[in-house]
């Protein structure tokens, strides 16, 4: 009954077929928080979901899972409360914490959607892909444009498009609307649909513009040379982990490491620490297990906090 | 060569004359690292050769999510 509008379109099998899968989204901003809602409402089994930032202000514009109410509070914490209001039916798991080589096993499921803010990780979850044989969905978006590209198994990778390119512009800057994010996330979302119920999922690269309401669909070939195709894993087996990353759309910036963490932990909450269990909050510090999120203007400033507070 | 460029950051046409990618780049003056290439609704590489009155699209990289 509940799903019945969308069983006149995918029938019953289809429907079935939802219900008996898992799919991990990895990030919870403007696309995995939409997409996650629509994967809840269509009767999907079970999320998984992990997210290593809190709920601001400025995410309120697009991110349509959240409200003011959620201000400072974990998205993956405030996601599993929302969704299971929304579709008690389904299973969510959901992670706060930030997703690198070593928490990468996580995600393992039936389908990931591919909706985090920077390379390096999109380059760890197709390594991941690849060598697993997890189909993927890749989306992405600034100002008032897009991506959307399913990467399946044997199929070109998102390596054989991206390999050494760079991102020059980032939401914080350039901005973003918040109709391309809610479209990108229906694609997505239509096309995990199909690869999950046996469809006939897009084989091409999509961009849409949306100041133009123009599609582009882009033929893309597996690259000879491509490392992840040719199972050269470097991102999955930490050699290729970048220490220092600024997120996109972000004044953040993260620091990879090892490090005891309980420790710190024990060290600083003498001072005052906000404290989430998988995580704690240091000032401008958000401390993970093998990684440290720093607000601040500048790589050097972030440098600096995290030289005062966590040492070296 | 003639070549056509429609550069979709700023949503610039320009017609330029070159004999590869990398002076094509030169004279437009984008890094080649920041877009990704294609020519007929087909992804290409700078490595790839251009001929005379090739069309060429130059969409961005985005990271964001």
């Amino acid at each position: 009954m509940r799903y019945s509008r969308q069983e006149i379109l995918i029938g019953k099998k289809a429907q079935e077929k939802l219900r008996n899968s898992t799919v991990s989204i990895v990030g919870l901003g403007a696309l995995g928080s939409v997409s996650a809602n629509l994967l809840a409402r269509a009767g999907i089994g079970k999320l998984i979901l992990i997210d290593r930032d809190l709920v601001e202000i400025t995410n309120l514009q697009r991110q349509s899972l959240f409200t003011e109410e959620h201000l400072d509070k974990p998205k993956a914490i405030v996601a599993v409360e929302i969704l299971k209001k929304i579709n008690s039916e389904v299973e969510v798991v959901s992670y706060f914490d930030d997703l690198n080589y070593k928490t990468i096993n996580l995600i393992k499921s039936d389908l990931i959607l591919d909706c985090t803010d920077n390379l390096e990780t999109r380059f760890l979850i197709n390594e991941f892909c690849v060598k697993n044989r997890i189909p993927r969905i890749y989306s992405s978006a600034i100002k008032s444009s897009g991506y959307v590209f399913n990467i399946l198994p044997d199929k070109p990778c998102i390596n054989c498009i991206l390999r050494n390119l760079k991102a020059e512009e980032t939401c914080e800057v350039s901005g973003v609307l918040n109709t391309i994010t809610n479209l990108i996330s229906s694609i997505q979302v239509n096309e995990a649909i199909k690869i999950l119920t046996d469809g006939n999922p897009e084989k091409d690269l999509i961009f849409f513009n949306m100041a133009k309401n123009e599609l582009t669909k882009v033929k893309i070939r597996k690259d000879p040379n491509c490392d992840a195709c040719n199972k050269k894993f470097e991102y999955l087996n930490g050699k290729k982990q970048l220490n220092f990353v600024k997120y996109c759309g972000s004044d953040t910036y993260k620091i990879s490491l090892n490090f005891n963490f309980d420790k710190v932990k024990s060290n600083l909450k003498k001072i005052g620490i906000k404290d989430f269990k998988t995580a704690f909050q240091f000032k401008n510090l958000m401390v993970f297990k093998n990684s440290v999120l720093i607000k601040a203007d500048s790589e050097k400033e972030a440098k600096s906090l995290y030289a005062k507070y966590l040492g070296n | 060569m003639k070549i056509k460029v429609f550069i979709e950051r700023t949503n610039e046409r320009k017609v330029v004359d070159a004999k590869d990618f990398n002076e094509l780049f030169k004279k437009i003056k984008i890094d080649p690292n920041t877009v990704i290439i294609t020519r007929k609704n087909e992804l290409i590489t700078e490595k790839a050769r251009l001929n005379n009155n090739d069309e060429i699209k130059l969409l961005s990289v985005i990271s964001g999510g």
